[in-house]
């Protein structure tokens, strides 16, 4: 049985501004959810920007070319 | 209070460290530090038990204490330890779900359960150890460096098939074991069987006596 949705058409009682997606009925923020491997690499960024060993490992091991576009965020000024 | 999410907020910051180092999480949500001794309130990480986390060979190697050895790509769970085990969760032993616990405690051990052995197998601990009752990451798919009990049945050597060795219990409990090159017992369906339950998955690199050598273990395996 095929299950059609109707599209979001700004009628629905949703405020677009506060609009949490595909987690809506669980009422978390969608800016707040990561996917499983999404999660793995912000653990990875979090590692790195509290132990500054850790990224020289993985730059020492990929290159700072891979590190820094997989992990931009870990080059944050703080 | 249980998870199973595949989409979580992140770690925070207090409770960064590498994933392979410690004995666990104390209590949930992890350890605040530097509090009077005895002390044992949540950090208030959003981590709970059943939560997965996917890394790549970067990220696992980012939350890798090398002094204990290197993570690899794969699937991680985040499991509460029980806390009346026999055996313990040592590095490269696998985990057991824990069937005298429900469902949603994400619970696991290292013994071998007495009648199913170690077909309900969770994952492998990839820290020295987890304390009972403490919880952690646990890897349950990919690349793991996975512990063959003392004396294997078959041969060892890249590629060949490793299974749980279900030993029951002593120093080769949670263990794995190669059959390849050993002598051939008589088929039975109950042998079929044995081997389809107790695989685990390829070995990466040679198994040896007691070893702790990297084993890829497929997705599909995984028993959420």
């Amino acid at each position: 049985m095929s299950v059609t949705r109707k599209p979001y058409r700004g009628k629905s009682g949703i405020n677009p501004r506060t609009y949490v997606g595909r987690d809506f009925a669980r009422g978390m923020f969608y800016s707040e959810m990561f996917d499983a491997e999404e999660r793995g690499r912000q653990m990875a960024v979090l590692k790195m920007l509290a132990d500054p060993t850790s990224r020289k490992r993985v730059e020492d091991t990929f290159g700072i070319a891979f590190t820094r576009s997989r992990y931009p965020e870990a080059y944050a000024k703080l | 209070m249980p998870s199973g999410h595949f989409a979580k907020a992140i770690h925070q910051l207090y409770s960064v460290r590498d994933l392979n180092a410690g004995t666990g999480d104390a209590n949930l949500g992890g350890l605040i530090q530097a509090l009077p001794s005895g002390f044992n309130a949540s950090g208030g990480s959003p981590v709970r038990p059943g939560d997965r986390a996917i890394l790549s060979v970067a990220d696992a190697l980012a939350l890798s204490d090398t002094t204990i050895g290197t993570l690899y790509d794969g699937l991680f769970v985040y499991y509460l330890h029980d806390s009346g085990a026999t055996a313990t969760a040592t590095r490269g032993r696998l985990v057991f779900h824990d069937l005298a616990a429900a469902d949603d405690a994400y619970q696991v051990t290292p013994d071998e359960d007495a009648n199913i052995t170690v077909r309900d197998w969770a994952g492998v601990t990839i820290t020295a150890t987890v304390t009972d009752a403490y919880y952690w990451w646990t890897q349950a798919a990919g690349k793991v460096v996975a512990r063959f009990r003392g004396t294997l049945t078959g041969t060892g050597a890249v590629g060949v098939g490793a299974y749980a060795a279900a030993q029951g219990a002593g120093a080769d409990v949670g263990t794995l074991d190669v059959y390849a090159s050993a002598a051939n017992p008589t088929f039975t369906y109950a042998l079929g069987d044995q081997i389809v339950q107790n695989y685990i998955g390829v070995a990466e690199a040679t198994p040896t006596n007691g070893g702790i050598t990297a084993v890829r273990i497929p997705m599909r395996l995984k028993k959420f």
